[in-house]
């Protein structure tokens, strides 16, 4: 598919990434989304419970995200893994995918473009702890975030 | 950038099996990847 792509990268401190984009199955998608909604998947080879990466490091996967949201006109969503993962003692109390979500907004705010909205959107789960999932586009696009938005608050019972 | 958060405090049956699947796409997509390493990051010799 024409939005599928897979982006190899390897930081400045030697960790190997792979950051696959591909298309949500559009006849998934609930009516009035009409941008294309794109799976981000970041996968390393590093043991993330001992991993960690610099500012710059970071802030360019942050630039290869942007890069691609800026050229293809998508919704791009990140579903945060719960996958055991490095965390300070600050942070100990939150769970593996809080984390990962907070860290994932803390990379974005890193860029200082204007140009871009994160919407993170917490599903609570108290079976199997709760989901964080991230809509990431342009701000121009802040309709389809919206839209999505009300579609998934009618799923709030 | 602007971020904003969304709560879905009592997700319908529907909502929760869809995120589930999601879910689990993620981890077959990281397994997926995984077994394309050396094509990506040949092991230099």
């Amino acid at each position: 598919m024409v939005y599928d792509q897979e982006i190899p990268y390897t930081s400045e401190d030697n960790v190997n990434y792979l950051i696959r984009f591909s298309a949500f199955p559009a006849d998934k998608l609930p009516e009035g989304i009409n941008l294309p909604v794109v799976d981000i998947v970041i996968e390393t080879d590093a043991d993330f419970k001992v991993i960690s990466n610099s500012r710059a490091s970071l802030s360019k996967m942050v630039n290869i995200i942007l890069d691609y949201a800026d050229k293809n006109n998508v919704v791009l969503y990140c579903y945060c893994s719960d996958k055991a993962i490095k965390k300070s003692k600050n942070n100990e109390e939150q769970t593996n995918q809080q984390f990962r979500s907070n860290l994932f907004s803390a990379m974005f705010k890193m860029n200082k473009s204007e140009k871009f909205l994160n919407k993170v959107v917490v599903i609570h789960d108290l079976n199997a702890g709760h989901h964080y999932l991230h809509l990431i586009t342009k701000v121009e696009n802040k309709h389809v975030i919206d839209e999505i938005s009300i579609q998934l608050s009618k799923l709030d019972k | 950038m602007k971020t904003s958060t969304l709560h879905i405090e009592k997700p319908s049956n529907a909502l929760l099996k869809l995120v589930r699947e999601i879910q689990a796409d993620k981890e077959a997509t990281q397994k997926e990847l995984k077994s394309k390493w050396d094509s990506y990051f040949p092991k230099k010799k």
